[in-house]
């Protein structure tokens, strides 16, 4: 992981070489950067089927509806300087989707709720500071999914946080009226 | 046909055969030698380890001879023979058997302790996270708690159960494996 001192903007970001091998987010304008982790479907299991009962669960809302979206879909956070981070699967607000133009390359402000799987690779510090970020923008609900225990781990602002294990469901409420899925259902082996 | 050489596992004796370094930790994992750098000198992780040593410890003397001896600063258990998996553990509680093995010359304790303990750092990855707790778990540790400075939390793993996370509202506790041993969890990162 490099860590540049310099505060750069979300433009910059996107402008960088090689987008392809590299990982890459914001954290108060400073860049965060990882070498591109392998898909497996030890991560991506967990992300498509969360994606999938998030996206059921909007289906049952009346409008207007979050977006379920997926795949290193970036948020910016907070601006000034900006944090903007690419999320594993996201639901993002009505506004979000009205304000999201052709060409723009982020939703702006914190997702509704935002599921982060874990890779082996990731450090307890990218981790932990993504983490903060969400909480410190006002994300309501962040989900950590550690497909390697077959845990979920809960965080609230202003909460401590709480895990659950694979003899229990993911519940949404109340933030996601109605919206429960097993956790042991999430994951791949 | 394989084309790959014949692995050669090394043994306790030559891992401590080695020159010392102050730069590297160095480790067996299964018979393979293990190396990083060392990063475990932050306040966050050194004050949880003496915070968790110093309760730990005050529980244990209540009663060595049933409830053994705390360890802290990585020392060595060799918790894996045949290949051999040799670890330093950020703190760890060994039994009264162990403890009695110990000699003024030896490098480490022979077997799983009863709970092994890990204070995250900074730059842990993940995988190595989960590594860890698996070899623990399967070499018969009975307790390993997973000790997060950032949150400040203890995730709680056990062969018996799923993971458990207790948070600094909340109590630690060990039973049946450390009885009568009770910590609230703020302790350990008070100050």
């Amino acid at each position: 992981m490099s860590t540049a001192t310099a505060v750069i903007t979300s433009d910059e970001l996107f402008a960088l070489p090689d987008a392809d091998k590299f990982e890459r987010w914001l954290i108060n304008g400073e860049l965060r950067e990882q070498p591109m982790s392998l898909r497996t479907p030890t991560h991506g299991r967990p992300t498509g089927v969360l994606s999938y009962a998030l996206e059921a669960w909007c289906r049952t809302r009346p409008a207007p509806t979050p977006m379920m979206c997926n795949g290193d879909i970036y948020f910016r956070l907070t601006r000034d300087p900006d944090t903007n981070v690419g999320v594993d699967v996201a639901l993002a607000t009505p506004a979000q989707v009205a304000a999201h133009g052709p060409g723009d390359r982020f939703f702006d402000g914190p997702p509704l709720v935002a599921a982060e799987v874990l890779s082996g690779s990731d450090t307890m510090d990218d981790v932990q500071e993504k983490i903060n970020a969400y909480m410190a923008s006002g994300t309501s609900l962040l989900w950590i999914v550690d497909p390697f225990d077959h845990t979920v781990t809960v965080y609230r602002p202003g909460q401590p946080p709480v895990l659950f294990n694979r003899t229990q469901d993911l519940v949404g409420d109340p933030e996601l009226p109605g919206f429960r899925h097993p956790i042991a259902d999430l994951f791949f082996r | 046909m394989s084309d790959t050489p014949a692995v050669t596992l090394m043994t306790s004796e030559q891992l401590f055969a080695l020159p010392p370094s102050k730069k590297v930790d160095r480790w067996l994992f299964r018979g393979e030698l293990r190396e990083s750098k060392v990063t475990k000198r932050n306040p966050n992780h050194t004050g949880a380890v003496m915070a968790l040593g110093r309760i730990l410890g005050n529980w244990a003397v209540e009663d060595p001879a049933t409830r053994g001896r705390v360890h802290g600063a990585e020392a060595y258990f060799r918790i894996r023979r045949d290949p051999e998996t040799n670890v330093g553990i950020d703190v760890a509680l060994a039994s009264p058997e162990q403890q009695a093995a110990v000699r003024k010359k030896t490098n480490y304790i022979d077997g799983p302790p009863v709970l092994a303990v890990e204070v995250l750092s900074p730059n842990d990855k993940q995988r190595d996270i989960d590594v860890a707790i698996e070899e623990y778990l399967e070499c018969g540790v009975k307790l390993v708690w997973i000790v997060n400075p950032y949150t400040e939390t203890v995730a709680v793993y056990r062969a018996d159960r799923k993971p458990e996370l207790v948070n600094a509202d909340e109590e630690l506790s060990g039973e049946p494996f450390l009885p009568g041993f009770r910590c609230p969890v703020y302790q350990i990162f008070l100050g």
